[in-house]
């Protein structure tokens, strides 16, 4: 996988300290490094949120030793305070930053490209086509930190971290370097006198980089016989451009300029690539960020070529690009000159999409269950403020359980906002335990401080299921396997100011109605933990020790079943069937929580004595 | 040389592992190979597909539309979701058990019918075997060896460039311990009967 590529990369550059915080789709690479953790002496961790993350992997490289972090595109946005004054004081040790856009999205909430942060943060950046090149591009990338004294940013994409292939491994480079810390003023301390001064060593060390750019061997050009079109690619689409010139039969005919550092651009190379044909295609993903530069670069130099990409409709404006679309826009521009050209078309078949639900058992169904019947009773209204982990699958029917995803900890803020809007009726946050870690626990300060009425709802199911299950501080156990000091989410709730409190477990029905009821009542903001462990991740633990898995077992009596569908749609758990109209219950699936049976209006799901 | 092949199916059914299987059986035999999986949601009965090339010179790790050998569909909507992506000649491998959605069990959406499924590959010329794949395993013992069968079935009728003994040995080191006789048992059924449809 292109992210164990990453990490054997990071391995092999002898990096040091590496840090991050798990997201779709670059969460492999830092539990990869971790199981070497030991054996080549490298502090590893998860850490609560992005910009720690970085801010631990920052500290580390000013010691001069090699630092990594990771994240998905989302997290850069987390980050990015830390770095743009970073860039200002500059690292000693090499320090890389692996940002995992989701570009389509797959799995996000929005589709992102960080190569901005880059030029936004005067940081180069490095983008690889393919796996092999990630692992090989890492060091490289620590190289050119070290020469730059600059933080990298290296960008890759769902199509590399998810993407298996054949690697050659490289040599393992233990580094010598003993970490120092020199205090060195007025360099780390960053009050405005002293980074006036570095405004113009910064600029100094992007042009060393554009020097760099232009001499990087993985910055070049193929060139065709004829001058008529040639690609411009970085990232993934190089290798699908490739792809497309192959099934096409037209690799002869059209030259490629394959660029690898992005940030800042070798210009020469562009100004000649430019100079030799007629029409430049952009195949980069998934803003047209370089291609608002060649295009000045050829307005100013005033050179006819036409430059096509996303920005004149060549290529799609949207989403990721594929064979398949970068091929359909070289044929089109090859038409332009000659007729023979086939555009090709193909077209997907067009049947129902497979909606994704939560897993069976899964607490949070229970708990958006109570949260329904609850503020039911309360009269309606007001609004849920969900946010971001696997209980954001409670948005899709038949929950519907959720109005709102935006970013990590937004639910208890944007809950705060609707309430003292004066919106009417309950209004109820409801965060997984990972993510009021990352970024929750500001956000209820804040609306005790402020008086919010609002009811927040901390799913807490132990682990950060959505990404994978990785450990976090409410797991017990650290990246490494280790036990690891478990944070108090009751103390911390009650430190903040919280003075309604509550723990439930959400396979218990009633006990969390009456929870989230009075929870609602209170004036102020007030607080249920609603507690149970993910039954994937627990069951998957239970299974590796050896433990034989035994589980209530349920079934549904069909005389007394009516075929209402009341459990199948207010719980929707995958483990109900429908069969003749009738709710069964599959064996395979069923975990045994009981939360159908307890809410079934007929009493037709029972237990099955043993 | 080159060998492109698309798995298909949802979250729990194993299609990645299969994928993983083949591309690793591949690496085994000296092959290069590229693989993508989709699996967005996997976890959640979400849509899972596993696009693996095999051969000397391959490259970017998604399939151009009509370039796939061969779609081993391990559920039948799913399948017919990339029929696009088969060659003329290609051959389609398909699971006919549908698993239904929640929005279709509470009746929100409407099921194809098989014979609509069948159709999107009939029309398209192309070598479709259908097996109700899902009662072999259950006769087996276990619906978990759903992907060693269709592996087995893959081997029959497609022109795959690995060794069967490569093959089973990848099998072997990748699934539970405790389960290697039982999948290498659902692999033979499925060479055994792939050969006589």
């Amino acid at each position: 996988m292109g992210n164990n590529a990453i990490a054997r990369g990071a391995i092999e550059a002898g990096v040091k300290v590496v840090a991050g915080y798990p997201g779709t789709p670059s969460s492999e690479i830092l539990s990869t490094i971790a199981r070497d953790a030991k054996k080549y002496g490298m502090h590893v961790e998860w850490s609560t949120n992005e910009k720690v993350a970085y801010e631990v992997a920052y500290g580390a490289a000013l010691s001069g030793v090699r630092a990594l972090m990771t994240t998905k595109h989302l997290g850069v946005n987390v980050l990015s305070d830390a770095l743009l004054v970073s860039a200002y004081t500059g690292v000693n040790g090499g320090l890389v930053i692996v940002t995992a856009d989701d570009i389509h999205p797959f799995s996000s909430q929005n589709a992102e490209d960080t190569r901005y942060y880059a030029k936004l943060s005067k940081i180069p950046c490095i983008e690889p086509s393919n796996v092999q090149e990630a692992k090989d591009m890492i060091p490289e990338a620590f190289e050119i930190s070290e020469e730059l004294q600059l933080p990298v940013l290296f960008r890759v994409t769902d199509r590399i971290c998810h993407a298996k292939s054949d690697v050659i491994q490289g040599e393992i480079k233990q580094s010598m370097v003993k970490a120092s810390f020199t205090k060195e003023d007025p360099r780390y301390v960053m009050i405005a006198p002293n980074a006036r001064k570095r405004v113009e060593w910064l600029n100094q060390q992007i042009d060393k980089a554009a020097s760099l750019s232009e001499n990087f061997p993985e910055n070049h050009a193929v060139y065709s016989e004829s001058g008529t079109l040639g690609v411009i690619a970085s990232g993934v689409p190089y290798e699908h451009t490739k792809e497309a010139l192959d099934v096409l039969g037209l690799t002869d005919r059209v030259s490629v300029l394959k660029l690898t550092f992005t940030y800042p651009l070798p210009k020469q190379k562009i100004v000649e690539f430019l100079r030799k044909h007629k029409h430049v295609l952009m195949a980069e993903e998934i803003e047209p960020i370089i291609e608002t530069q060649v295009n000045s670069i050829a307005h100013q130099l005033g050179f006819d070529t036409v430059v096509h990409g996303r920005l004149d409709g060549y290529v799609p404006r949207e989403h990721e690009l594929t064979p398949e679309r970068i091929g359909e826009s070289i044929a089109r521009i090859l038409i332009l000159d000659d007729p023979n050209i086939k555009v090709p078309s193909f077209k997907a078949p067009e049947v129902i999409r497979r909606i994704p639900n939560l897993c069976a058992g899964c607490p949070h169904a229970a708990s958006y269950y109570a949260l329904k019947i609850a503020r039911r009773k309360m009269g309606g209204g007001g609004a849920v403020t969900g946010d971001r982990g696997c209980y954001n699958q409670g948005t899709n029917p038949p929950l519907s359980a959720i109005d709102t995803c935006v970013c990590m900890g937004a639910s208890i803020s944007m809950a705060s906002g609707l309430s003292h809007a004066g919106v009417e009726g309950p209004i109820v946050a409801v965060i997984g335990d990972s993510t009021f870690l990352h970024n929750g626990v500001q956000p209820l300060i804040n609306a005790v401080h402020n008086k919010a009425d609002i009811t927040v709802m901390i799913l807490d199911n132990g682990w950060t299921g959505m990404t994978g299950h990785q450990p976090n501080p409410n797991t017990g156990i650290n990246v490494l396997g280790e036990p690891a000091p478990k944070v108090s989410i009751e103390q911390l709730v009650e430190a903040c100011g919280v003075e309604h409190l509550q723990v439930v477990s959400p396979y218990n029905v009633d006990e969390t109605v009456g929870a989230i009821v009075s929870a609602i009542q209170h004036q102020g903001p007030a607080v249920i933990v609603c507690r149970q462990v993910c039954p994937v991740q627990d069951n998957r633990l239970r299974r590796r020790n050896g433990e034989r898995l035994e589980f209530t077992e349920y079934m549904v009596d069909s005389d007394q079943c009516t075929g209402c569908l009341y459990c199948v749609n207010n719980i929707g758990c995958p483990a109900l069937d429908v069969v003749d109209g009738k709710v069964t219950i599959n064996p395979a699936q069923c975990i045994g929580c009981g939360v159908c049976a307890q809410i079934c209006p007929t009493q037709a799901i029972k237990e099955i004595e043993k | 040389m080159s060998f492109n092949l698309i798995i298909t199916g949802i979250g729990g059914q194993g299609v990645v592992s299969a994928g993983t299987i083949i591309a690793e059986a591949a690496l085994k035999d000296g092959l290069k190979i590229r693989n993508s999986d989709a699996t967005g949601l996997a976890q959640r009965g979400g849509s899972v597909h596993s696009e693996i090339k095999i051969g000397e010179d391959v490259k970017s790790t998604i399939l151009h539309p009509g370039t796939a050998d061969v779609i081993l569909g391990f559920e039948p909507l799913e399948a017919s979701r990339y029929a696009h992506l088969l060659k003329p000649d290609g051959i389609a491998i398909i699971n006919s058990k549908p698993v239904l959605p929640v929005t279709v069990k509470n009746g929100m959406m409407k099921y194809p019918l098989i014979d609509e499924l069948k159709n999107i590959f009939e029309e398209r010329n192309l070598q479709n075997i259908w097996i109700d794949a899902l009662e072999v395993c259950e006769r087996l013992g276990n619906i978990r060896v759903l992907n060693s069968l269709m592996i087995g079935y893959l081997a029959a009728r497609a022109k795959l460039p690995i060794k069967l003994e490569t093959l089973k040995e990848t099998i072997m080191s990748n699934v539970p311990k405790r389960t290697i006789e039982l999948n290498l048992k659902a692999f033979d059924l499925g060479l055994l009967q792939g050969r006589q449809k």
